[in-house]
C-alpha cells in the first residue's frame, strides 16, 4: 500500500532520501485471502486493570508513522486489545505473540487508557519467523493527569518477517510515559513514535535500540511535540549496523510557541560493523519558543580502536570486547525490561547476532 | 558604564541608511522583466558571448523551465520571475581606474568604504553594479606573481578563455537545482581568479556586489581556480537599497582548490530586506587541499545559502564557520553541505543562529560520507539563540554515512539568553539592552575572530544595530 510514512516534520534536501520512508518500507499488501487468523491475546491482568471490549480513541493524535498509516494499521488489525487502568498495577501486562507458518500475520491494535494518577507497565513481545511474516503494531496511549505508563516493546523476529510499529501518545498534566523499543530482527523494520506533551509538566522518555544486518531496511521517525509548560523529553537511541543494512533515524523535538521551560534531549549512537552498511540520521530541533533548552547529539562510526586495544590487552578476545561495548550501549534500554527472563533473552539474542556477524 | 555608553554612541553612528541610499536608475540597457528564450538571447547578444556560452544559456533555460521550485525550505511565493528584470547594464564600461568610474556609482561604493578598503587591506577589488562589473583592479605586485583577477566577461574571451570554458558550471551544473539553472541562463558579471601553483596571496581579494535597480536580479558568477600549493583569501560583500518589490540574487560561486592548496572564502551578506537570496556556492577540493568558508548572513528577506564542499582528493579538508541573524520579516535558511568522496578527508561545520523580532533563522546541513572515504572525520556543531517567543529557529541537520571506518559527530543546542547573566550585567550598571547586545556579541565571537578585522568590526556593528530596540 502506498502512504507517506514516517514523514520528517520539516522536509530537507530530497536526494538525501530522509523526508519519508522509502518504498521498500511500504506497508504490506493485504493477501488475497486476507490476513491469517491470529491466536487471541489474553494476558493476565493485575488488579486495577481491565480489558474493555471497546475504547474511544477515535480522534486520537497521530503516531510518528502518520495518521494514514495509523488508520491502515487499525483497520487491518487481527488482534485488538484495550486496556484501562485506574490504580497502580502491581505487575506488568504482558502480550506475547509468535509468528510461525500457521500464524504468519500478527497485526495488533492496542489502546491503553490510564486514568488520573494511575500506573501501568505493558510489555509487548513478538518472536518467531515465517515466510511472508508480518508483525504490525499500533499502540495508542492516553495518560491522564499524573498517570505513569511504561511501554516496553521487544521484537525478536527472524529475518523473513517484516515489522511495522506505530506508537501515539497523548499526555495530561504531569503525566509520564516511558517507552522502551527494542527492534532486533526483521528484514524490514519501520517504527514511528509521537507524543503530544500538550499539558504542563508532562514527560516522555524513549530508550530505543536496533540491530540491522544483511540487507535489512530500518526506518524510524520519533517526534516529541511540546506545547505545555515545563515539559521534558529524553529520546535516546543506540544501534548496530552490519552487512548491507540501510537505516534512517529521524528524531524531532518540536518546541511550539508557549512551551515555556520545555526541555528536550535526543541522541543517537550508531556502531558500524560493515563497510557496506548505510546510516542516515536526521535529528531535528524545531523551536518557536524562546524559553526552552534543546539538545541533540549523534555519533556514528566504528568502535573506538583505542578502547578495543585496551580491552584486548586485559585478556578479552576481540569478539568479547565488541560484545562488551555493544552491551554498554544497549544497557539503558535492556535494563528497563521489567522481566528478568526477557532481559536475558534479549541479551542472548544480541550476543547471538553479534557472534553470527563476527564469525562471518 | 561610561565606556559602554561611548561604544554605543559609535554603534549609533553605524546606520543602515548607508546601504539604503538609492541611486537614480540610469541604466544604459535593460531587458524586459520575465524570462523567455528571447530575453536570454538578448542578454547573450548584449554580452557578446561566444557561441558555446549562448548555447549553454539556452540549455540552462530549458532545464529551468522543467525544474520544480524546491518542496522544502522557506516559501518563495513572493518571488515572481515574471516581475524580475534579469539584466540591467549600468551606464558605464568596466574601468581599471577608480577615477574613471561615473560619479554616482563611485559615490555609492565610496559610501560603502570599498576604495578605502582596497587602499588599506586588499590585494585587489572588483565592484559590480547591477548586472555588470564597473571596476576591477589588482595590485601590481600581486599581478606580477601571475595572479589573474578580472571580470568574468573579460575572462570569457581573453587568454584564459579555455580555462573558463573547462570549469564554468562544472562544479555547480545547471541541473543542480532550479535557481542554478536560472543562473546558467542569465548570469552576468562576477569575477575570475586564477592563482598559479605555489603562489601565496598574502592579502585578500574582494568583490563587492551592489544591486541598485528595483525589481532586478543579480546573477554574478565567481570562478576561482587555485592551483597546487597556492593560497588565496577571497572576500565577498553585497548590499542593496530596500525597495517594496522583490529583488533576486541568484549568484554562483565555483571554487577549484588544487592539490595542497588552501582557499578561504569570506562573506558578509547584507542584502536589503526585500531580497530573495538564492545563491549557490561550491568548492571541489583536491588531495591535501583545504577550503574554509566564513559566512555572515544578516540581510535579505528570504535566504537559502548552503556552501557545499566536495572533498574529492585524499586528505582534503573543509571548515565552515557561519553566523545568521534574522530579524523582523526575515526567513533565513542557512548552513552547509559536505561530501566526503575520498579517504582521510575532514570536515568541521560550526554555526551560530540568532532569531529575534519575529525573524526565522534556520540551520540546515548535510554530511555525506561515500563508501571510499575510509578514515574520514566530520563534526557538526550548531547553536541557536532565540531572543523572543515570536521568532523561530529550526535545526535541520542530516547525515548519510556509507562507510564504517569513519568518525562522525554532531551536536546542536538551542536556548535563550540566561536571565542570570543579564541580571549580573545589569547589576554592574548596564542597561538590559546593552547586556543583551554584549551577550549576543559574545555568542557570535567565535565567528568574528575568523574574519579580517575590518569585517569583524562590521559584523559586530551589524549585531549591535540589529539588537537596538530588542527590549520590549
Amino acid at each position: 500500500m502506498t502512504t507517506t510514512m514516517n514523514r520528517l516534520p520539516v522536509s530537507t534536501w530530497n536526494p538525501l532520501g530522509v523526508n519519508y520512508a522509502s518504498a521498500s518500507a511500504a506497508l504490506p499488501a493485504v493477501p488475497a485471502a486476507g490476513w491469517a487468523k491470529a491466536e487471541a491475546l489474553s494476558p493476565a491482568l493485575p488488579a486495577g486493570v481491565t480489558a474493555p471490549a471497546a475504547a474511544d480513541f477515535g480522534s486520537f493524535a497521530a503516531s510518528g508513522m502518520g495518521a494514514e498509516t495509523d488508520a491502515w494499521l487499525a483497520a487491518n488489525a487481527n488482534l485488538v486489545n484495550h486496556l484501562a487502568v485506574t490504580g497502580t498495577a502491581d505487575a506488568p501486562v504482558v502480550f506475547e505473540t509468535a509468528l510461525d507458518a500457521d500464524h504468519p500475520h500478527a497485526l495488533t491494535y492496542l489502546t491503553i487508557d490510564a486514568a488520573a494518577g494511575s500506573s501501568l507497565t505493558v510489555v509487548q513481545v513478538v518472536r518467531g519467523d515465517a515466510e511472508g511474516g508480518v508483525s504490525a503494531n499500533l499502540t495508542r496511549i492516553r495518560a491522564a493527569e499524573g498517570a505513569h505508563v511504561v511501554l516496553v516493546q521487544v521484537q525478536l523476529l527472524g529475518n523473513r518477517a517484516r515489522r511495522w510499529n506505530a506508537v501515539a501518545i497523548e499526555q495530561g498534566t504531569s503525566a509520564r510515559v516511558e517507552q522502551v523499543r527494542i527492534e532486533l530482527g526483521g528484514s524490514v523494520v519501520a517504527c514511528g513514535a509521537r507524543t503530544l506533551l500538550n499539558h504542563n509538566k508532562c514527560e516522555y522518555d524513549l530508550d530505543a535500540v536496533y540491530f540491522g544486518h544483511s540487507n535489512d531496511v530500518l526506518d524510524f521517525n520519533d517526534v516529541s511535540v511540546h506545547t505545555g509548560r515545563d515539559t521534558l523529553c529524553e529520546m535516546h537511541t543506540a544501534g548496530v549496523l552490519t552487512g548491507s543494512a540501510d537505516k534512517i533515524l529521524r528524531g524531532t523535538v518540536d518546541f511550539q510557541r508557549g512551551a515555556k521551560r520545555g526541555v528536550g534531549h535526543e541522541s543517537e549512537d550508531v556502531l558500524l560493523f560493515s563497510p557496506s552498511a548505510r546510516n542516515r540520521t536526521a535529528p531535528l530541533i524545531l523551536c518557536g519558543e524562546e524559553e526552552v533548552e534543546g539538545q541533540h547529539a549523534a555519533s556514528v562510526g566504528r568502535l573506538d580502536e583505542s578502547k578495543l586495544y585496551y580491552l584486548r590487552s586485559r585478556g578479552l578476545s576481540e569478539a568479547q570486547a565488541r560484545r562488551l561495548m555493544v552491551d554498554a550501549r544497549f544497557a539503558p534500554a535492556i535494563d528497563k525490561i521489567p522481566l528478568d527472563s526477557l532481559q536475558d533473552e534479549v541479551r542472548e539474542n544480541v550476543a547471538r547476532r553479534l557472534n553470527d556477524e563476527l564469525d562471518g | 558604564m561610561r565606556a559602554f555608553e561611548t561604544e554605543k554612541t559609535e554603534v549609533a553612528e553605524i546606520d543602515r541608511s548607508v546601504y539604503d541610499i538609492k541611486d537614480k536608475v540610469n541604466a544604459a540597457f535593460e531587458v524586459n522583466s520575465g524570462l523567455t528564450a528571447e530575453i536570454v538571447e538578448q542578454i547573450s547578444k548584449e554580452k557578446h558571448d561566444p557561441d558555446w556560452m549562448r548555447e549553454f544559456r539556452l540549455k540552462a533555460l530549458d532545464i529551468y523551465n522543467k525544474a520544480s521550485i524546491p518542496n522544502w525550505g522557506p516559501s518563495l511565493e513572493g518571488l515572481d520571475m515574471r516581475n524580475i528584470v534579469t539584466y540591467v547594464r549600468p551606464n558605464t564600461e568596466m574601468r581599471g581606474k577608480w577615477s574613471e568610474v561615473p560619479d554616482d556609482i563611485k559615490n555609492t561604493f565610496e559610501r560603502l568604504g570599498i576604495p578605502q578598503a582596497e587602499r588599506s587591506s586588499l590585494a585587489g577589488v572588483g565592484a559590480q553594479y547591477d548586472s555588470e562589473v564597473v571596476y576591477h583592479n589588482v595590485k601590481e605586485e600581486v599581478a606580477a606573481q601571475g595572479v589573474v583577477y578580472t571580470d568574468m566577461e573579460s575572462a570569457l574571451t581573453g587568454p584564459y578563455a579555455d580555462m573558463v570554458k573547462e570549469h564554468f558550471m562544472k562544479c555547480v551544473p545547471p541541473t543542480d537545482h532550479k535557481f542554478a539553472a536560472l543562473h546558467g541562463a542569465v548570469w552576468s558579471g562576477g569575477s575570475f581568479v586564477y592563482v598559479p601553483a605555489g603562489v601565496h596571496v598574502d592579502i585578500p581579494l574582494q568583490s563587492y556586489f551592489r544591486l541598485n535597480a528595483p525589481g532586478a536580479g543579480q546573477f554574478e558568477h565567481t570562478l576561482i581556480i587555485v592551483d597546487k600549493g597556492a593560497y588565496l583569501h577571497f572576500i565577498e560583500g553585497c548590499s542593496a537599497p530596500k525597495y517594496n518589490v522583490a529583488n533576486l540574487h541568484a549568484g554562483c560561486v565555483e571554487i577549484f582548490v588544487g592539490e595542497g592548496a588552501r582557499v578561504r572564502y569570506s562573506t558578509i551578506e547584507n542584502w536589503s530586506k526585500n531580497m530573495y537570496n538564492l545563491n549557490t556556492k561550491r568548492a571541489r577540493v583536491e588531495k591535501g587541499g583545504t577550503i574554509e568558508w566564513v559566512s555572515g548572513s544578516f540581510g535579505s528577506h528570504t535566504g537559502c545559502l548552503y556552501p557545499m564542499s566536495v572533498l574529492q582528493g585524499e586528505g582534503a579538508r573543509m571548515e565552515f564557520t557561519g553566523i545568521t541573524f534574522a530579524g523582523a520579516g526575515q526567513d533565513l535558511d542557512t548552513g552547509a553541505k559536505v561530501v566526503h568522496a575520498a579517504p582521510n578527508t575532514t570536515s568541521h561545520i560550526s554555526t551560530k543562529s540568532i532569531a529575534r523580532d519575529g525573524g526565522v533563522s534556520n540551520f540546515r546541513s548535510s554530511v555525506v560520507v561515500l563508501p571510499n572515504a575510509r578514515g574520514s572525520k566530520s563534526s557538526v556543531s550548531c547553536e541557536s539563540l532565540m531572543l523572543d517567543d515570536r521568532s523561530r529557529s529550526d535545526t535541520i541537520p542530516a547525515m548519510d554515512i556509507r562507510c564504517d571506518a569513519v568518525d562522525v559527530g554532531h551536536e546542536a543546542k538551542i536556548g535563550r539568553i540566561s536571565e542570570e547573566a543579564i541580571f549580573y550585567l545589569m547589576s554592574r550598571g548596564m542597561t538590559e539592552e546593552d547586556a543583551r547586545a554584549l551577550i549576543v556579541g559574545g555568542f557570535a565571537e567565535p565567528i568574528a575572530k575568523e574574519l579580517p578585522l575590518e569585517y569583524a568590526v562590521e559584523m559586530n556593528n551589524l549585531i549591535h544595530l540589529e539588537m537596538k530596540g530588542s527590549i520590549g
